[in-house]
């Protein structure tokens, strides 16, 4: 019966699509239904597709429209595909949930359903980055999230946005140039699209040595290329200006699964067109285990010398990519498994944070540096609440999703050959780092006002319930996976085997 | 007897019980007294009643993910430890109730200073490091309120200094805590430790046990990550009393007993390079905590640096890595408790009785506070060390112990606390003579004894001082079968 499953994905892809056009038709709510309501349909058909690959104990290479390679396209799901698509689309509908409170109130009549229609469009291509099994599609699909993000960034019509929307641009055109450059020579070596035959034919020239140099570079160019675009230190100049300015619906998207959905794409890379043999040997690996860790340190430092909330949870956003890099640098296995968590506790962590230091800037009278934030988690108390979990969450505080994967990172850390004392000691710090910014915003939402300071005054109608369900939802999983995290922890290890 | 539901109901109860005063704190504020006092008590019958009947059987809770497992296991020191917090969190909750009768806020305190009783209970019957680790850090963020309970710009930064160095230092224990286990050394609690061999080479191994003993020792003030516990004396006095010299500061040194000679054992520790950084470390801090406190002039602050002083007495008996040294500082665990929250419990009806905050202004006030500067003497003479009082007797062992290792690390130990025991009878003596024998500035009529409620509890402390000290010998009969395994 699960058999019919396998088509989800296909189908997930083509929806999310579909209402994107749709959207342009529909009026400014129906917009915004009808994504919340496809991003639902989407998520539980992740399940379904998950729920079938892990009865079925292995991955699943679909032929779209059943055409072979030339005119048809592929795309290849296991456990770890599954479970990515189920927290993009899940993270997806909860921010556009949480979000959309901001967007009636920031963004002028007709546009809204623009914003819908980027938001759709985002969510089909991270999935088709994550399903694809073809080089060509996915550079496709990420050129298009990269237009989807802009959109989503200059939704606000403020000049302020609008550049920030350009410099995001600008680095991710940079990012996806790079990664052209490596398929075009890839398939200038190879001759091969596909990820099996990419995979086959790379694997004898490297046992060959053959076209060492090229192979090498094309390595880099495919993984420095996505590492640019979800900014990895030093690319991560572009986050404060974009988070800052981007609504807190936006914020939540692009920190929380956009940027991961590039290095979705990269681990695929790695995993099934270059082998993870390649890629520790060729030193790539090195090169992130020592930015990430410089992420770590350098993102916190600039967290903590950041004047506002959304410029620090900018920041933060930088220095967990880091994490992430660090771990995919260590090792094959435990530390691609640790990298793996951690996308999704960031995913889930920073989309709440996100959201929620937006209802806390609401109500501080839109402003969203320190002094006016005092006293925040006492005007909104669930967005309070939701915050206290995430920065928790994000120290690694026990009982949250944080702490299960920092056990994972030093975990792996200890395997680590020579870098031991180096990932540990990094993780220490990173988290004294993390304890300083956050815990102290920590401290200051719930810090009365001076007496004598003016009264902030709450402009616009509250979309409290919407903001509050997300929340909620965001911050249970949080706790959930913290308390319990050992089956979602199988399932990608067993994924990652898979892949 | 379900013995794993009552314990997961010690920790419990209070933890929710807090969370419901805290949500409903401004309907139950004026009845809010009544409220904390039965939480309170029930806890501690609880709590004494599982440490005199619960079987030392391992509990397994749940698992957080693979080999994370969150395991309760009562053994001597988690009982010792266990009582000791059980006996004296419903005297402070008296005293508390004296003292905050007219300060604001007495939901929010209540709420967090009840829960904090539930995760310290926990920290007792934690049953592996993990466990112990975990409600270490809630340890933490419950008492983080109470630090701030004033809310002003002092009190924010002591909170900011606490959370950092608590939470931050509790991420290199917890660098150290990762390693260990995963180079193949257990977590579990067992007397004598789990590690059988340095299998990820000696110096990195003893490297990392050094940043343990860091990491957990941050919460006892041990140099030079001491300075928390010294602002964090903005707090009320209940909870400076009660969290900053017994519940939360003994967290920290039972984490290092634990860690020491339950975790890494001592067989492969003792004589390496880390033994010699850690005793550096704990004699180090005893000097400059009691120099601090000589020249300190603050009240509260001064008896602040004596805590800071005295645990590290509690860390050199465990650095000294023998039963004897690990008795000795189960002992001095015990007197120190007794002791300093009785003084401070003394500096604090002082200080909400006539808001006067420095030793200068303390000359004469014995006659007009005759209870609280005569329960004051005992403690100060107790932690002076003057013999029919408890504090003499865990001297006594420390220095015993000192000399039985019979090495030069042993005899400096033994010549840095006598001077230690000098200094002590300096910074606390001094207060008592200025206080009896001085004549008063403040002649105004203003000044009266302290708050019945206050009093009861320092006068039931003070009788507990003197008959520690004349049972002694019972309660280091107690503390070596701690440290031999017997109980």
């Amino acid at each position: 019966m699960t058999e019919f499953f396998i088509n989800f994905p296909c189908f997930s892809i083509i929806l999310a699509l579909l209402a994107s056009a749709v959207s342009t038709l529909l009026g400014k709510s129906a917009a915004r239904r009808l994504t919340i309501i496809v991003c639902a349909l989407i998520f539980c058909a992740s399940l379904c597709t998950l729920y079938h690959v892990v009865c079925a104990g292995e991955s699943v290479t679909y032929m779209m429209g059943h055409f072979p390679a030339p005119f048809g396209n592929e795309i290849r799901f296991g456990i770890f595909e599954c479970i990515m698509a189920a927290t993009f689309s899940l993270v997806m509908v909860l921010c556009v949930i949480g979000g959309a409170g901001s967007v009636i109130e920031r963004i002028g009549g007709f546009r809204q359903n623009l914003y819908y229609i980027m938001a759709d469009l985002a969510l089909a291509s991270l999935l088709a980055l994550t399903y694809t099994n073809d080089i060509f599609t996915g550079y496709v699909f990420v050129e298009i999230c990269t237009v989807a993000a802009c959109g989503l960034l200059a939704a606000r019509n403020s000049g302020k946005s609008i550049s920030a929307a350009m410099r995001y641009m600008i680095f991710s055109l940079i990012g996806s140039g790079l990664l052209v450059l490596g398929i075009i020579f890839l398939y200038g070596i190879t001759g091969h699209l596909l990820f099996p035959q990419l995979k086959e034919s790379v694997a004898s020239l490297w046992a060959s040595g053959q076209y060492r140099i090229p192979l090498t570079a094309a390595l880099c160019l495919l993984t420095i290329g996505p590492a640019i675009k979800s900014g990895l230190f030093p690319f991560h100049l572009w986050m404060p200006d974009t988070y800052s300015t981007a609504l807190p619906g936006s914020a939540g998207i692009l920190s929380g699964i956009i940027s991961k959905g590039y290095i979705v794409f990269m681990m695929k890379l790695v995993f099934q067109v270059f082998g993870t043999e390649i890629f520790f040997e060729s030193g790539i690996s090195l090169i992130f285990l020592v930015f990430g860790i410089c992420a770590m340190i350098f993102g916190s430092v600039g967290a903590i010398r950041a004047k506002s909330i959304s410029r620090m949870n900018a920041y933060s956003s930088a220095a967990q990519i880091g994490y992430i890099y660090m771990g995919m640098g260590i090792s094959a296995e435990i530390g691609m498994l640790a990298a793996a968590l951690h996308i999704i506790c960031h995913a889930v962590t920073k989309s709440a944070v996100f959201l929620s230091s937006g209802e806390l800037i609401r109500v501080s009278g839109g402003k969203s540096d320190f002094f006016s934030l005092q006293g925040a988690g006492h005007r909104a108390k669930l967005a309070g609440v939701v915050f206290t979990v995430g920065a928790m969450s994000m120290v690694g505080i026990p009982l949250t999703m944080g702490f299960i994967t920092k056990i994972y990172f030093a975990r792996a850390g200890i395997t680590a050959d020579g870098m031991t004392l180096a990932v540990l000691l990094a993780l220490a710090v990173s988290t004294v780092l993390n304890v300083v910014y956050f815990l102290k915003t920590m401290i200051r939402i719930y810090t009365p006002q001076k007496v004598g300071s003016q009264e902030h005054i709450v402009t616009g109608a509250p979309k409290g319930k919407m903001l509050a369900f997300s929340g909620l939802v965001l911050t249970v999983l949080n706790i959930c996976l913290g308390l319990h995290c050992e089956p979602l922890v199988q399932l990608l290890r067993r994924g990652i085997e898979m892949i | 007897m379900p013995w794993k539901l009552v314990l997961g109901v010690c920790i419990l109860l209070p933890v929710v019980m807090g969370f419901v005063m805290y949500a409903c704190k401004n309907k139950i504020e004026p009845r809010i007294n009544r409220w904390a006092c039965v939480t309170v008590f029930i806890e501690a019958a609880l709590v004494w009643w599982a440490v005199l009947c619960c079987p030392g059987d391992t509990y397994t809770l749940f698992s957080l993910t693979e080999g994370i497992t969150l395991v309760l296991r009562f053994d001597g020191l988690g009982r010792f430890f266990a009582g000791l917090i059980a006996t004296l969190w419903p005297l402070t909750t008296i005293y508390a109730f004296g003292y905050m009768a007219h300060q604001p806020r007495k939901g929010m305190f209540y709420a967090f200073f009840v829960m904090s009783f539930g995760v310290t209970a926990g920290v007792a019957m934690a049953g592996n490091l993990l466990t112990m680790y975990v409600f270490y850090e809630l340890l933490t963020l419950s008492t983080l309120p109470l630090v701030m309970h004033e809310m002003d710009t002092k009190a924010v930064r002591a909170g900011r200094i606490y959370l950092v160095m608590c939470v931050g230092g509790a991420a290199f224990g917890f660098a150290a805590m990762v390693f260990f286990q995963t180079t193949g050394c257990s977590l579990e609690f067992i007397l004598g430790g789990n590690l059988s061999e340095f299998t990820a080479g000696k110096h990195v191994t003893v490297f990392m046990f050094i940043l343990g003993f860091f990491g957990f020792g941050v919460k006892t003030a041990v140099f030079p990550l001491y300075f928390w516990l010294i602002s964090a004396s903005v707090a009320p006095t209940p909870v400076t009393a009660l969290l900053h010299a017994v519940a939360v500061v003994k967290a920290g040194a039972f984490g290092v007993i634990r860690l020491i000679y339950y975790v890494c054992g001592t067989q492969l520790l003792s004589g390496t390079w880390g033994q010699y950084v850690v005793l550096a470390a704990a004699l180090v801090t005893m000097l400059f905590g009691s120099s601090m406190a000589v020249k300190e002039t603050h009240f509260k602050r001064r008896v602040a640096y004596c805590t800071v002083s005295n645990l590290s007495y509690i860390l050199m008996g465990a650095a000294m890595m023998s039963p004897v040294g690990m008795a000795a500082a189960i002992m001095h665990i015990l007197c120190h408790a007794v002791s300093k929250i009785l003084a401070f419990f003394c500096v604090g009806a002082v200080l909400e009785t006539t808001h006067l905050q420095y030793i200068a202004d303390m000359e004469g006030m014995g006659r007009k506070m005759p209870v609280t500067f005569a329960t004051y003497t005992v403690a100060a003479l107790s932690l002076t060390g003057i013999p029919p009082l408890c504090g003499f007797f865990s001297k006594w062992n420390l220095l015993t112990a000192m000399v039985e290792a019979g090495n030069a690390a042993g005899l400096i130990a033994a010549a840095v606390l006598i001077i230690c025991a000098f200094l002590s009878a300096i910074y606390m003596l001094s207060v008592m003579v200025r206080a009896f024998f001085m004549p008063g500035k403040n002649t105004g009529a203003g000044i009266i004894e302290a708050d019945k409620r206050m009093l009861v509890p320092m006068v039931i402390i003070a009788v507990g001082v003197i008959l520690i000290g004349i049972f002694a010998s019972d309660f280091m009969t107690l503390a070596n079968n701690i440290a031999t395994g017997l109980i």
